[in-house]
């Protein structure tokens, strides 16, 4: 069974009848890293979002994991979500107000699983695997843009999700950092088996993944 | 940038946000519109008692230019007209008059106090002014004061065969009396019956007292009064250049003990009556005043804060910082125009009500003049509306100048005024720390006649200094919460108290609001149960008779009403009473102020009685050394004229001025006019008066438990035809503390508002907050937080800001009940309160407030469950 199964998913956002996505069929098997492409506006944050059960859909039906995502409630998807899915975003989004320690540890505690212990060392692992472990106490505000991404890496991946979202994870970042974030993604994919979908603009990106989706005014074309 | 630019900006950059945040616009508004409405409302009715006390003083006194009035008592003997009468030769007028409360009793056996005046009918026209209601309807517009009509309409009617009087239209219309009904007044322990003769129209005379007065020909009124031909006053009309050489002669040869006065000072002096009430009102219009503009200043603030990246990218683009100025200052005026005008209308309607209020002080020391319908004056309105928009640019300036310094490089920057307050919190708490102390050197300063200014500084500088220690509180508080916390509330516990430290500006102002409005509640409280629990501790101790017996007329609130000497003979026969002391108050002016002159049989006081002394000597051994001429003063009395035990009062006698050495100091909580009491067989010789105002009845300790036995004996010796009312003494106290109770009924409707204001600005902090961390929000629920932990995030934060607001509140509500009770009260009053906390309620309005601080989170709450995760990421 395949970790990931849309089936003739449509989005449309209100008022103006934009069609974001259009009859859209997708399979991600597990383990497997796949870029999606495409020009800004074609719909890639919106497949994401639709994935992740931020946002609705008209038509069609999502399987994530054997659990048909369509009529669950609020609350039901929340928890997938919360358990099964990470999120790295193109500007970071850290919380300003919480330490790097902090804010890796807030999926986990958002779950209110393990002990504080127990988080405290999921989280240290986590941020050695991204080589920041002594920037622990440090605020978001004092690191660099590739260091935050990596602590967001840090943050999408301590709660051991089935699936890593990342909406343009290197768009916001120069060069260098880019390649070693990518890096990191590749090798959490290689060595961990971790399930990647990633939305990029960058060739770079698209060369470490296993499939490369193109898309084009919310249709998938490749 | 051209005008209309300007006002396309304005509208897109501020009225947009005002209308998204309509609560908060809503509550700034009618935060303005409550200082506005209390501002107005209280000097309409302010004036409007002033002008009707005028008025009616101008209608009774005519054209009279001088007036011989008592020191002592409200009448004197007419006789003294013999050495008025020469002074015709010189063109002099006079008139005597009786102006004198009576208490009417009307058909539905209620009772009412009303004003009766007697005037010498046929002399009089040159003085007053006099139509009945047909000659109003025929030709004279009301108000019109005609000489010539008041001849011909006086001799229309027969008020001059005996028991009739003539009666205001207003008091006939409500009353349903016409010409032809029966009037009853008690007059001390009697019941009197006129006929009315006529209706008078509301001009002249007719019209002093709202049109609530009886009239009656002078020697019909000295009847009535019984009085044996005494008089209220000689109203005298001199020609003007002979006015100064009047008052000379009359001072030389008129008793000592009469006054001649103007009927402006007379007012003058009324004003000066009136103006600790007028300043207690004050005060309740400055809190009022002061609660609009913290809601402004709040409201504005955050409103800048929140938007200081915007203004940034504003400036980036180009817009120039006197733009910015004045798109926020437009938005003041705006906010401030809708809340003044909305204000200036509830006030108008309020005025009525707060008349109301101002007429019963009146009566308190004058006489009753109803007072319906308040008429406020065109300027009043101006005055108000320049008040409220002068008061919100003030309280908006601040955060005008703030929003005119974000530079174009906070565009791009986050929470950059954030870490500019932490700088500023170690300046902020040596500010607050010194306002502190300069409002504690202010609280030891004396009173500026008669008002503690003072006092009232250092109020305000402790609200303000409290107010600086916050951000400092707060900002080491919030870590240390921070950390503790999640063991409690798990992660939500942190992401609520990270956030609040995060934005530590807004925190502080809503944190401060809720602290000031928890203070006045707090300190209200502290100062109602002080007095409360003071008073009800000197009644039982100092209230030793078992009944108290007074005449009808004094029981229904003529202060005069009277009681014969003998009658205390009479009542010592009663069996079972052991012991009657009679007691006699009269007004008295003395150095153009209000007090009251009593006297008091002080061997049997001091045998039965237990009055409190300052001096902590026992009733007894003040009591024996009151023989004659020492006399006991009240303590506001003391306090107002500044004396201490051993100085002297100097009082008019008939004999002239007579000096009482200050035996004493007694507590006096039933009064703030202020007591002189003096041995009560000097009184009656000095005075040759021998009646009294009430007796204390001491009762055998066998007969105590059957009280309402002896109350009845002794209402059964003077069933013929007296009018006489006896309550006990647990009656007594049940009525002072009703009386109390209700009193300060206005006072706790202030710290409703006081609290309400506050939660609303907590409220209006939290949606900003909510609103600034929706980015936050949205990521939170990325990563699976549940609406609920979003929720449960604001509330905890509510949850904070009430804690916090509590804790400040009831530290700054100590020092505010401190300053009430011994600064305030004591230079206001001159009463000694006892300082007692009220714990019950302060925990039971603690946690009130902490629930209702939490439910105030509730609205923002929910805000926060709405977020919409990709919407809000997707605005990067
Ligand atoms: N909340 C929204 N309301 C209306 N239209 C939206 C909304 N969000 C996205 N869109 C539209 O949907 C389309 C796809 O957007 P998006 O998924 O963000 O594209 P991408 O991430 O590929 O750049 C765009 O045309 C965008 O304008
Ligand atoms: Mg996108």
């Amino acid at each position: 069974m395949p970790l990931l199964q849309l089936v003739g998913v449509s989005k449309t956002y209100g008022e103006h009848d934009v069609h974001a996505l259009k009859q859209v069929d997708l399979t991600v098997e597990d383990g497997q890293l796949v870029a999606l492409m495409g020009a800004s506006g074609c719909g890639k944050s919106t497949l994401l979002n639709v994935i992740a059960g931020l946002d609705d859909i008209q038509e069609g039906d999502i399987a994530f994991d054997g659990i048909s995502l369509k009529g669950l409630s609020d609350e039901k998807i929340t928890a997938v979500r919360g358990e099964k899915i990470g999120f790295i975003f193109q500007f970071f989004n850290l919380l300003s107000t919480l330490t790097v320690l902090e804010n890796v540890t807030l999926p986990l505690e958002l779950l209110g699983r393990q002990s504080h212990k127990q988080r405290m060392a999921a989280a240290r692992e986590m941020l050695h695997l991204v080589g920041l472990e002594d920037r622990d106490q440090f605020f978001p505000a004092q690191l660099s843009g590739g260091q935050m991404q990596r602590v967001a890496i840090a943050r999408a991946l301590i709660h051991k999700p089935k699936l890593v979202i990342a909406d343009e994870p290197t768009g916001n970042l120069d060069s260098d950092n880019g390649a070693m974030v990518l890096a990191l993604l590749s090798k959490l994919n290689k060595e961990l088996g971790q399930t990647l979908i990633m939305a990029t603009h960058s060739a770079e990106a698209a060369a470490i993944a296993d499939r490369v989706i193109q898309m084009k005014d919310g249709r998938i074309v490749t | 940038m051209s005008p209309a630019a300007f006002i396309d900006l304005f509208k897109r950059f501020v009225l947009r946000d005002l209308a998204h945040n309509k609560m908060r616009s809503l509550l700034t508004v009618a935060g303005i519109a409550l200082g506005v409405s209390v501002f107005l409302a209280i000097s309409i009715a302010n004036s409007t008692a002033l002008s009707r006390f005028g008025d009616t003083v101008t209608k009774v006194s005519g054209k009279a230019n001088l007036e011989v009035a008592p020191a002592v008592g409200t009448v004197f003997d007419e006789s003294v007209i013999r050495d008025i009468a020469p002074l015709t030769s010189i063109g002099v007028k006079y008139s005597p008059i009786i102006d004198e409360n009576v208490i009417l009793l009307r058909r539905d056996s209620e009772t009412e106090m009303v004003q009766l005046v007697g005037i010498d009918m046929l002399a009089d026209p040159d003085f007053k002014t006099y139509q009945n209601e047909e000659a109003d309807a025929k030709a004279e517009p009301v108000g019109v004061t005609d000489d010539g009509v008041a001849g011909k309409a006086a001799s229309d009617v027969s008020v001059f065969s005996p028991a009739t009087c003539l009666v205001g239209a207003n008091l006939a219309q409500r009353l349903d009396v016409r010409k032809g009904s029966e009037v009853k007044l008690y007059v001390d322990d009697r019941l009197v019956s006129l006929t009315v003769a006529d209706v008078m129209g509301g001009g002249g005379l007719g019209g002093a007292y709202s049109g609530n007065l009886i009239i009656a020909d002078i020697a019909c009124a000295q009847e009535v009064l019984q009085n044996g031909g005494k008089v209220s006053r000689i109203d005298l009309i001199c020609p003007p250049d002979a006015s100064a050489q009047v008052e000379t002669k009359l001072r030389a040869s008129l008793p000592p003990d009469l006054r001649i006065t103007s009927p402006e000072g007379r007012m003058e002096q009324a004003h000066k009556m009136t103006r600790s009430f007028e300043y207690n009102l004050l005060a309740l219009t400055f809190i009022a005043l002061m609660v609009g503009m913290f809601l402004i200043y709040n409201t504005m603030t955050i409103t800048v804060l929140r938007r200081r990246p915007e203004i940034g990218t504003l400036r980036a683009l180009g817009v120039a910082k006197t733009i910015v100025m004045r798109m926020f200052l437009l938005e003041a005026l705006l906010l401030g125009l809708l809340g003044t005008t909305s204000g200036i209308l509830v006030g108008r309607l309020m005025a009525d009500g707060a008349l109301k209020a101002v007429s019963k002080t009146f009566q308190q020391f004058y006489f009753k003049i109803p007072m319906e319908s308040a008429d406020p004056r065109p300027e009043q309105y101006l005055l108000a509306f320049a008040v409220g928009m002068g008061l919100t640019m003030i309280a908006a300036w601040p955060p005008l100048l703030e929003a005119s310094s974000v530079s174009p490089a906070e565009a791009t920057r986050r929470n950059s005024q954030e870490s500019r307050l932490r700088r500023w919190q170690w300046p902020f708490l040596l500010i607050g720390a010194a306002l502190l102390g300069l409002a504690y050197v202010l609280s030891l300063q004396p009173a500026i006649s008669g008002f503690p200014v003072f006092g009232y500084l250092a109020a305000l500088l402790s609200i303000i200094g409290c107010a600086s220690i916050v951000p400092f509180l707060l900002a080491h508080a919030l870590p240390v919460l921070s950390r503790y916390l999640p063991t409690l509330f798990g992660v939500e516990g942190r992401l609520a108290a990270t956030t609040l430290n995060g934005t530590l500006s807004r925190t502080s102002v809503a944190a401060a609001s809720l602290m000031i409005g928890i203070a006045m509640m707090v300190s209200l409280a502290i100062m109602i149960s002080s007095f409360r629990k003071t008073v009800t501790l000197w009644i039982d101790q100092s209230f030793q008779a078992d009944l108290w017996m007074q005449s009808k007329a004094k029981a229904m609130g003529n202060k005069s009403g009277r009681l014969q000497g003998a009658v205390i003979d009479e009542v010592r026969k009663v069996p079972g009473v052991a012991a009657a002391e009679g007691f006699v108050e009269r007004r008295l002016d003395i150095g153009g102020q209000q007090a009251f002159l009593a006297a008091a049989d002080f061997d049997v006081l001091a045998e039965h009685g237990n009055q409190l002394f300052l001096s902590g000597r026992s009733n007894k051994e003040v009591c024996k050394q009151l023989v004659g001429y020492r006399a006991m003063i009240s303590e506001p009395f003391a306090v107002r004229k500044n004396l201490k035990r051993g100085d002297s009062v100097t009082v008019a006698t008939p004999q002239g001025d007579k000096s009482f050495v200050v035996e004493d100091i007694y507590y006096d909580y039933a009064s703030d006019l202020g007591y002189v009491i003096i041995p009560r067989d000097l009184y009656k010789k000095l005075y040759g008066d021998d009646s009294v105002t009430s007796i204390a009845i001491y009762l055998e300790p066998d007969s105590v438990p059957r009280l309402d036995e002896v109350r009845k004996a002794i209402l059964d010796r003077f069933k013929a035809g007296r009018h006489i009312s006896i309550a006990s003494t647990l009656e007594l106290r049940s009525e002072a503390i009703r009386i109390f109770d209700r009193t300060f009924a206005i006072t706790y409707a202030l710290h409703t508002i006081a609290v309400t204001v506050a939660l609303l600005s907590v409220m209006n902090a939290l949606f900003a907050l909510t609103l600034e961390s929706k980015r936050e929000f949205a990521i939170l629920r990325y990563l699976g937080a549940r609406k609920a932990q979003l929720s449960r995030v604001v509330l905890l934060q509510a949850a904070i800001l009430g804690t916090v607001g509590n804790i400040g509140g009831l530290g700054l509500g100590y020092v505010l009940s401190l300053l009430l009770i011994y600064v305030i009260n004591k230079q206001s009053f001159g009463w000694s309160v006892q300082y007692s906390i009220p714990v019950d309620f302060i925990v039971e309005s603690g946690i009130l407030v902490l629930v209702t601080a939490i439910a105030s989170g509730i609205p923002p709450a929910r805000l926060a469950a709405r977020t919409l995760a990709p919407s809000v990421v997707r605005d990067e």
